[in-house]
C-alpha cells in the first residue's frame, strides 16, 4: 500500500516533540534565575528560537525526505487511492 | 517630516499595486500559466495568519509579557507538524466535495444541515467583525502617527478626526473594491482566487521585509547588537519580569498554544487560504515548515525591538503597540517609518481581504441562499439567470461587511472590547474545533452535537469574553465583572463557578470548550443520526479510502431528472457559460450524448449537485436538485428504510443459516439413525438365522434318518435344545431392549443391599466358572448403605458382567474379582477378570448394540453383543453409571455405580 507523504506515526511524533520542547515543566529549566545569558542574550529567549528553529528544520528534513520518495513513487506507477487510515 | 498627502497618495498608490499584482496573477491564471501554483505562494498565502495585530501588536504583548506572545506563532508551528495528516485530510476532503467555507464544510459534514452553516456564520461574524475593525483602526492609528508625531514628540493617538479625513475610511472603500473585483470573479467559490491570492503572498513579502527591516534598524543601527539591547535591559529591574517566565501561569501557557493551534485552521481566513485556496495537497509539504519558518523570522526582532523601545521610552507614556513604528520616526528615519507603515499595511489590507471574502462567501452561501430557497423566493420554477443573483448577494455582503467592520471601529474607537479582540476572535474561532477535528476523525459525531455544542460554546464564550468587555467599555454596568450578575457572585463572567486565578482568555476557552466538548460529544452519542447524516460521516471520515475520481458513492439521489432540467438548473445559478462546459466535461468522460439520454441517472444528479454546491454551499445544492429530480427526489426515509429492512434480512438470513445448519444436522443424525436401525436388523436376522439354520438342519436329519443310532440322536437333540435356548434368549434381549429403549418396561425401584445380590448373582455362575477353572475372588465393603433400584434388573446385569468375564477367560483362566465399594457417587460394583482386554478403540463402542469386541476372529457363538447395551440402559434409567476399564493383555474391569437410598 501507497504511504505518500510522512507516516501518520513520523507527524505525531514530531508533533509530541513539539510539545515537549515547549512544554512549561521543560521550559522551567532555561527559566533560570538569577538571569543566565548567552552573549548577552537572556537564555530563555535563545532557548526559544533555537528549539522552535530545531522543530522546523526537523520536520523540514522529515517532510521533505518523505515527499522525494513520493514523488518518486508517482512517477514509477499509477497512485493508488492512498490512506494515512489504517 | 512627511506630509499627510504623501503618505495618502503611497497608501493608495500601494493598494492599485496590488491591483496590478492580482490582475497580473489572474489574466496569467486565465491563459493556464498560474503564477501562484506552487509551494512558496502557497505558504506565503498562509502568512495572512499575521496581521497587524502580530505586526504592532506582538511587540506590544513582549513589551508587557515577556515571550508570552509566543505562543501565538508556536501553535501553528505545532499544528503543522501534523499538517500532512491533519490539514491534508480537510483538504482531500473539502476537494472532493467542493467545500466553499468553513461553514459549507460543518454544515456539509454533519448532514448538509443549512442551521449549522448559519450558525457557523453567525458565529463567524459576531467573531471576526471586531477583528477587522481593529486592523482598519491599525491602519487609521499608525497613519496618525505618522503624519502627526513626524519625529519628536510622542503620546498616545487620539481619535483620528471625521470619517471624511480618515485613511482607513479610504482604505476601507479601496478593499472593498478590491475584494469585489478579485474576490467575486468566479460564481464559483471553490475555484481559486488566483489573483487575490498573489496579491496576498506579495503582501506577506512586503510585511515580512518591513519587519525585519525595522528589527534589524534597531537592533544594530540604534543598538549594538541583540545583546547591546538585552545588557541594558537587565539593567533595568522594572523589566527583570520579562525575562522569565513566572508571570505565565501553565494553565495561560496552554490555552494560547491550544488557541493558536486551532486558530490555524478555524479561523474562516485561514482555512479559506489553506484549505479552498489550496492547489495541490502536495504543496503542503514544503508548507509545513516553510509557513513555521516564515512566523519565527517575522518573530525574530520583536523581542529586541521590544526591550529597546523599552530602554527608548522607558519613562514615557507611549503605547508599546506602537513601537514598530515609534522607533524609526523618533530616529529620524522616515523613509523606513514609511516603508513600516506600508508594511502595517499590508498586515492589516491581507487580513481584511481574505476575511471578507471567507465570510461573504458563508454569509451568501450559508445564511441569505438557504433563507431565500427556504421562503420560496427565487421561484425555482422559473428560469431566469439567478447566477448573478448569488454574486450581487456576495458583492454586498462584501460592502456591508467592510462597511460595518469600519463603524464599529468608529463608534468603538479606545474602547477596551477593541483592544482584547484579537484573542478574542481566536477564542470565537475555537469554537468550531470539536466540530471539524470530531468530524473528520471521529464517525459518530451527529449533527445534533455539533449544533449543541456550537450553540454551548458559544453562548459561554459570549458570557466570558464578550459581555464582560463591553461592561469594561462601560456600556453595561460595571458590576457584572464585580459582583456578577444579580449579586450572584458565582456567576462572575471572569471567574465562573468561582474558578480565578486564570487569565481571561484561558478561563473562557476553558469554559467554553467543556461546553462545547462536552455536549459534542454527550448528544452526539445521545441520539443516533439520520442516514444522511451517517453517510456525510463516512464519506468525510474515510475520504481516503475513495477511489480517485469516483468519489462520493451517493446512495441518497435514487430518482430520476430530466437532463435539461438538471442543466437549466445549473445554469441558472452557475451562469450558462460554466454550467454548459461542466455537462459538455461529463459528457465527453463518460461518453454520453445528452440529446439522446433518455433521463439523467444517479451519477449525473450528483454531479450537477455538486456542481452547485461548489457555487453555493452543499445544503443549497441539495435543496435545489431536489426541487427537480421528479418523484422519489430525496430518498431519506425511504433509504433509511431500505439500509434497516437491508439490516433485517442480514439478520433473519443469519437465522436462516442457522436454523439450516441445526436441520442439517438433526438430518444426519436421523440418518445415522436410520443406518443403525438397519444394521440393527440385518444383524438381528442374522443371528435369529444362525440358530434357526442349525436346528432346522439337525431336525432334518432326524426327520429323514429315522434308523439313527440312540446315542446320535440324542446328541442332535441336545444341540435343538440349546440353540433354542438361544433362540428364546435372543428374542428375549431383543424384546427387553425395545422395552427399554421405548421406556415401556416395568421398574420396580426399591432399596436394597447391594453386596447381597452380587453374592447372589455370583453363585448363579458359580458352576459355570468352577467348569471353566476360573478363580474367583470377592471384595465386599462391609456396612454399605442400601442402594436404590431395581433388584431383578440390577442382577440380570451383574450375571451379564460375570458371564461376559467367564467367557473371555474361558480359554485363558485366571481370577475373576468382584468387588463392591463406597464412592461420593454411591455404591460401586467391579467385575475384573485378567483376560486378554479389550483394545482402546474398542472401549467406547464396547456398549454399542451387537458391538462384539474382538469376537468376530474368536468366533464366539455364546455372546450376541446385546447384554452389554442392555446393562448400560438399565443402569442409566437407575440413575447409575457405568463403564471400562481396561489394557490389552493385562484384563478388564466393568464397573458400575448405583446411588444409595435417600433415605440412608
Amino acid at each position: 500500500m501507497h504511504r505518500p507523504g510522512p507516516k501518520k506515526e513520523k507527524t505525531i511524533g514530531l508533533f509530541l516533540l513539539g510539545l515537549v520542547l515547549f512544554t512549561p515543566p521543560f521550559l522551567s529549566i532555561f527559566n533560570s534565575n538569577p538571569l543566565a545569558t548567552v552573549f548577552d542574550i537572556p537564555l530563555l529567549y535563545v532557548y526559544f528560537f533555537v528549539a522552535w528553529f530545531f522543530l522546523i528544520a526537523l520536520v523540514a528534513f522529515t517532510v521533505g525526505r518523505a515527499a522525494k520518495i513520493y514523488s518518486l513513487e508517482l512517477q514509477s506507477s499509477e497512485p493508488q487511492s492512498d490512506s494515512d487510515e489504517d | 517630516m512627511l506630509a499627510p498627502w504623501f503618505i495618502f497618495a503611497v497608501s493608495i498608490g500601494y493598494l492599485c499595486l496590488l491591483f496590478a499584482i492580482a490582475h497580473y496573477g489572474d489574466s496569467r491564471a486565465d491563459q493556464g500559466s498560474s503564477i501562484v501554483r506552487n509551494p512558496y505562494i502557497y505558504t506565503l498565502s498562509l502568512a495572512v495568519y499575521c496581521t497587524s495585530w502580530t505586526y504592532y501588536g506582538s511587540v506590544g504583548r513582549a513589551a508587557s509579557g515577556g515571550v508570552g506572545f509566543l505562543p501565538i506563532y508556536l501553535g501553528p508551528t505545532l499544528m503543522f507538524t501534523m499538517g500532512w495528516f491533519v490539514i491534508r485530510k480537510i483538504i482531500r476532503i473539502s476537494k472532493t466535495y467542493n467545500i466553499t467555507s468553513i461553514a459549507d464544510f460543518i454544515s456539509s459534514r454533519y448532514g448538509k444541515s443549512h442551521l449549522l452553516g448559519g450558525l457557523v456564520t453567525v458565529i463567524a461574524l459576531i467573531g471576526i467583525l471586531p477583528y477587522i475593525s481593529l486592523q482598519l483602526k491599525a491602519v487609521s492609528t499608525s497613519f496618525d502617527i505618522l503624519v502627526r508625531y513626524g519625529g519628536d514628540e510622542f503620546s498616545l493617538p487620539t481619535a483620528s478626526g471625521t470619517v471624511l479625513t480618515d485613511t482607513a475610511f479610504y482604505v476601507s472603500l479601496l478593499l472593498a473594491v478590491f475584494t469585489i473585483l478579485f474576490g467575486t470573479r468566479h460564481i464559483d467559490a471553490t475555484e481559486q482566487h488566483q489573483g487575490m491570492v498573489a496579491a496576498i503572498a506579495f503582501e506577506s513579502i512586503v510585511k515580512l521585509v518591513a519587519f525585519l527591516a525595522v528589527g534589524v534598524f534597531v537592533t544594530f543601527s540604534v543598538f549594538d547588537g541583540p545583546g547591546d539591547i538585552f545588557r541594558q535591559a537587565s539593567a533595568r529591574p522594572e523589566l527583570e519580569a520579562l525575562f522569565t517566565m513566572d508571570h505565565i501561569s501553565d494553565g495561560q501557557w496552554w490555552g494560547l498554544n491550544l488557541l493558536a493551534m486551532v486558530a490555524i485552521v478555524c479561523l474562516p481566513r485561514q482555512f479559506q487560504v489553506t484549505i479552498v485556496e489550496n492547489m495541490d495537497e502536495n504543496h503542503l509539504t514544503k508548507a509545513s515548515w516553510l509557513f513555521p519558518l516564515y512566523l519565527f523570522a517575522i518573530n525574530l526582532f520583536v523581542l529586541p525591538i521590544a526591550m529597546g523601545g523599552l530602554i527608548l521610552y522607558g519613562g514615557i507614556n507611549i503605547d508599546a503597540d506602537t513601537f514598530v513604528l515609534a522607533v524609526p520616526i523618533s530616529e529620524g528615519n522616515t523613509w523606513l517609518a514609511l516603508f513600516v507603515f506600508i508594511g502595517g499595511l499590508s498586515a492589516a489590507t491581507g487580513m481584511v481581504i481574505v476575511t471578507t471574502i471567507a465570510i461573504s462567501t458563508m454569509v451568501s452561501n450559508d445564511l441569505i441562499m438557504p433563507f431565500l430557497l427556504r421562503v420560496g423566493r427565487l421561484h425555482l420554477s422559473e428560469s431566469g439567470d439567478l447566477s448573478g443573483l448569488l454574486l450581487g448577494i456576495r458583492r454586498m455582503a462584501i460592502i456591508l461587511i467592510i462597511l460595518l467592520g469600519y463603524s464599529y471601529f468608529r463608534l468603538v474607537g479606545e474602547a477596551y472590547a477593541l483592544v482584547t479582540i484579537g484573542l478574542v476572535a481566536f477564542a470565537a474561532a475555537a469554537q468550531f474545533a470539536p466540530a471539524i477535528f470530531g468530524g473528520i476523525f471521529w464517525r459518530g459525531g451527529t449533527r445534533l452535537g455539533a449544533l449543541t455544542g456550537l450553540i454551548s460554546g458559544f453562548l459561554v464564550w459570549v458570557y466570558t469574553l464578550v459581555l464582560p468587555s463591553f461592561a469594561r467599555s462601560g456600556w453595561i454596568d460595571e458590576t457584572l465583572i464585580t459582583q456578577g450578575p444579580f449579586g450572584i457572585e458565582s456567576l462572575i463572567p471572569y471567574a465562573l463557578f468561582g474558578l480565578d486565578g486564570m487569565d481571561h482568555i484561558t478561563h473562557s476557552l476553558f469554559w467554553s470548550m467543556l461546553a462545547n466538548i462536552g455536549c459534542y460529544i454527550f448528544f452526539s452519542i445521545y441520539r443516533a443520526p439520520s442516514a444522511l447524516e451517517k453517510n456525510q460521516a463516512t464519506l468525510f471520515v474515510e475520504v481516503f479510502r475513495q477511489k480517485e475520481g469516483r468519489g462520493d458513492r451517493d446512495v441518497f439521489w435514487r430518482g430520476h431528472a430530466a437532463v435539461e432540467d438538471l442543466i437549466s438548473l445549473a445554469e441558472r445559478f452557475v451562469g450558462k457559460r460554466r454550467a454548459q462546459r461542466g455537462f459538455a466535461k461529463y459528457a465527453a468522460d463518460h461518453g454520453l450524448n445528452f440529446k439522446t439520454l433518455p433521463s439523467a441517472d444517479a451519477d449525473l444528479v450528483k454531479y450537477t449537485e455538486r456542481l452547485l454546491a461548489g457555487a453555493m454551499g452543499g445544503a443549497s445544492a441539495r435543496i435545489l436538485v431536489a426541487s427537480v429530480v421528479k418523484g422519489e427526489g430525496v430518498q431519506v426515509d425511504e433509504m433509511m428504510e431500505i439500509v434497516d429492512e437491508a439490516t433485517q434480512v442480514i439478520e433473519y438470513s443469519h437465522e436462516l443459516e442457522k436454523a439450516h445448519a441445526e436441520l442439517k444436522e438433526a438430518n444426519e443424525q436421523l440418518k445415522e439413525l436410520d443406518r443403525m436401525k438397519d444394521e440393527f436388523l440385518s444383524t438381528v436376522t442374522h443371528e435369529l438365522r444362525t440358530p434357526l439354520t442349525s436346528i432346522r438342519a439337525f431336525t432334518e436329519i432326524l426327520q429323514s434318518n429315522p434308523d439313527i443310532p440312540a446315542a446320535k440322536r440324542q446328541e442332535f437333540l441336545d444341540i435343538v435344545v440349546k440353540e433354542g435356548d438361544r433362540l428364546t434368549r435372543l428374542v428375549n434381549q431383543v424384546l427387553d431392549l425395545a422395552k427399554l429403549e421405548s421406556q415401556r418396561l416395568d421398574w420396580n425401584i426399591e432399596a436394597f443391599d447391594l453386596p447381597e445380590l452380587v453374592l447372589d448373582g455370583t453363585r448363579r455362575v458359580e458352576q459355570l466358572l468352577e467348569k471353566s477353572r476360573i478363580g474367583l475372588s470377592l471384595n465386599l465393603a462391609p456396612g454399605l448403605p442400601l442402594v436404590l433400584g431395581d433388584k431383578d434388573k440390577i442382577l440380570q446385569v451383574i450375571i451379564n458382567l460375570l458371564s461376559n468375564a467367564q467367557k473371555v477367560m474361558e480359554e485363558s483362566g485366571g481370577t475373576l474379582t468382584i468387588s463392591v465399594s463406597k464412592t461420593e457417587h454411591g455404591a460401586q460394583v467391579t467385575v475384573a477378570d485378567n483376560g486378554p482386554g479389550i483394545a482402546k478403540e474398542d472401549q467406547e463402542r464396547i456398549f454399542d448394540r451387537f458391538y462384539q469386541a474382538g469376537q468376530k476372529e474368536r468366533g464366539n457363538p455364546m455372546g450376541v453383543g446385546l447384554g452389554l447395551a442392555i446393562s448400560q440402559k438399565i443402569i442409566e434409567h437407575l440413575n447409575g453409571h457405568i463403564w471400562v476399564e481396561s489394557e490389552p493383555g493385562v484384563g478388564s474391569a466393568f464397573c458400575f455405580t448405583l446411588p444409595f437410598s435417600r433415605s440412608e
